[in-house]
């Protein structure tokens, strides 16, 4: 397959250097200038024009066929199903269009008389037992093109290649990274409530490609994937011995991961995937340790005499965030990846627990439960335990995952039983937008929980 | 006549042409203005900061404001959106309807550095050159021929 196109060039790195240049001038002219009697606009202007108070709308974007194979159309209704349930794109509907997709030049017009901003125009050529598909994607209204880009790989792989061109679309108009070329491990439950069967299951993010890792022998919790490998980490009851294993999705070998007297649970990679940071069941409580992957050392990293739970590493590895009891109720703590100390950072009503540091950085999710609602809340906030804003309620919703692009959570939502045999009750996986819109559930085969979110496939 | 004596002829008619231009006093106000795609400042002179957004008054740009601002939008979830702050140069037709708008030149090098900035400066474009809001409300004294705005685009 091709390469994405280079984002950085020259052009940028002298960018950057004139910004640096910029900055003293400015300090300067500040100094000497006599106060403006009317507000200056930036650049030295004196009068502008100042929009501002900004909607929220997705981007229409067309997306017809690519080519007149039945392939490109498959391809450009995953695309269109990728873009859409993001909440941050309107495709525009097929009986809109005034003309399908050709070659050559769009004839704008047309496109931006049906409202379309973005448009993505291309062709899916079988060859053999490869298929090649190219697209472009063309700014309607400045007409112009912003990205063109080919792939060429086995036939079997059109829905990936699908997804691929849909993560490019996103991050050319968006600026940040898609996530649809990514996977969704969680716990498949089947069965009458109570004595229901949990196997380990995996599933494109689209819920295509489902398919069960584990038999339902051993109860099985708490899946997470490798930041690097195909590898996942859980926890498994195996042998009536709660402990946390590896499975090797290339092989399907599991292998147990530290040899510790008590329970080990909650796992969670080191950003790099040379650790595993988990707790382990100590007495009367649980502290978190560390195990290297390569040697399986571990290396306690709290000791509070408390229960120390749900690790998950900062993306720079420098800091871990946990949920422990030690103040008394149980909260959130965030410590360097060293171990010792920790600074608690939530003071809101309720209880808190398993945090997960957003791969940008900037947010940690959490489960909230208690409170003034009395509910179970999914929430995030800074990682100095600010801006606290609750993103979704309901009567049981816990363990968010956080999609690669830090964008979009998932966790799962278990609604009530009407009657002891458990009738009418139901466990799903719901994504929803960081912001709090767009909440939308998951398919799954069966009932679902403990969902985890992929890394970008290589 | 020779080549030559045909080139010769052809110069000398030039310089003189070009002499009694450089003489002949100006009687007009230059005509030519700043271009702001060019980036510099306009053989005629004027004043390289400046564009038709001066002579529209307080409210007339905030009512031009208001009526982009309907089309303007932008991704809520964006990291660092508070931070975000563009100017674009914006060309209008005779008709007041926005034919071109491109990032300003001291914002330029700011964006090209910046994928998000960029990003955000792309639906700014947009947003003004949306057929719902590229039909600028000009006051009727500035219609009739090409006029050059900046816009502010913040979220």
């Amino acid at each position: 397959m091709t390469g994405r196109p280079l984002q950085l060039g020259r052009r940028s790195v002298l960018a950057g250097s004139a910004t640096l240049l910029a900055a003293p001038i400015a300090v300067r002219a500040q100094t000497l200038a006599p106060p403006q009697p009317q507000q200056q606009a930036s650049g030295g202007r004196t009068a502008v024009i100042d929009v501002s108070r900004a909607r929220a709308d997705p981007i229409p974007i067309a997306i017809p066929p690519l080519g007149s194979d039945q392939i490109g159309q498959d391809i450009a209704t995953v695309i269109t199903n990728d873009l859409a349930r993001s909440g941050l794109f309107r495709p525009i509907s097929s009986q809109a269009f005034i003309q399908g997709s050709a070659g050559g030049d769009p004839n704008f017009q047309n496109w931006k008389a049906i409202g379309a901003q973005a448009l993505v125009t291309g062709r899916a050529e079988p060859q053999g037992g490869q298929i090649r598909v190219e697209f472009r994607l063309w700014d309607v209204l400045p007409q112009t093109q912003i990205q063109g880009t080919a792939y060429t790989a086995g036939q079997a792989t059109w829905r990936r290649i699908a997804h691929m061109i849909a993560d490019v679309i996103y991050e050319r108009l968006l600026g940040e990274k898609g996530y649809f070329d990514t996977r969704i491990v969680y716990i498949a439950a089947s069965g009458p409530r109570g004595r229901q069967t949990k196997r380990l299951a995996i599933m494109d993010q689209d819920s295509e490609n489902n398919r069960f890792l584990t038999d339902g022998s051993w109860l099985v919790l708490t899946p997470r994937f490798h930041p690097t490998r195909d590898e996942i980490a859980f926890m498994s009851y195996a042998n009536n011995r709660p402990r946390v294993y590896l499975f090797n999705l290339g092989n399907g070998q599991q292998r147990l991961l530290g040899d510790f007297p008590g329970m080990t649970f909650a796992p969670r990679f080191a950003p790099d995937g040379g650790s595993v940071v988990m707790a382990v069941a100590t007495g009367g409580g649980s502290d978190i340790v560390s195990v290297d992957l390569g040697s399986h050392a571990s290396r306690r990293l709290t000791n509070s005499g408390s229960i120390d739970v749900s690790p998950c590493y900062s993306p720079d590895g420098s800091q871990i965030v946990f949920n422990s009891d030690r103040g008394g109720d149980q909260q959130l703590y965030v410590m360097g990846a060293g171990g010792g100390g920790g600074k608690r950072i939530s003071f809101g009503s309720g209880r808190y627990a398993t945090p997960v540091w957003s791969p940008r950085g900037d947010l940690i999710a959490f489960t909230r439960f208690g409170g003034e609602s009395g509910n179970f809340s999914i929430g995030v906030m800074h990682p100095d335990g600010s801006g606290e804003r609750i993103l979704s309620e309901g009567f049981s919703v816990e363990g968010p995952t956080f999609a690669p692009n830090g964008r979009v959570l998932m966790f799962w939502r278990q609604s009530a039983a009407r009657d002891n045999r458990g009738a009418g009750f139901s466990s799903r996986l719901v994504s929803v937008d960081i912001t709090g819109f767009n909440e939308r559930v998951v398919t799954t085969p069966t009932d679902a929980s403990d969902p985890a979110w992929s890394p970008l496939a290589a | 006549m020779d080549d030559w004596q045909y080139q010769a002829a052809r110069d000398r008619g030039l310089k003189r042409n070009e002499k009694l231009r450089s003489l002949q006093r100006q009687t007009l106000p230059p005509k030519a203005r700043y271009n702001p795609q060019a980036g510099g400042a306009p053989n005629g002179g004027g004043n390289p900061q400046s564009d038709d957004t001066a002579a529209l008054s307080a409210a007339q740009r905030g009512a031009i404001g208001d009526y982009v601002r309907r089309c303007w939008a932008t991704d809520p979830g964006m990291l660092d959106l508070d931070k975000m702050e563009v100017m674009l140069t914006v060309t209008t037709d005779g008709g007041g309807v926005v034919r071109r708008a491109n990032v300003a030149p001291e914002d330029a090098g700011r964006v090209s550095g910046n994928t998000r900035l960029r990003v955000f400066s792309e639906r700014a474009v947009r947003a003004v050159m949306d057929p719902n809001c590229a039909n600028l409300p000009l006051p009727p004294t500035m219609l009739g021929q090409t006029r050059t705005f900046t816009f502010r685009f913040r979220p």
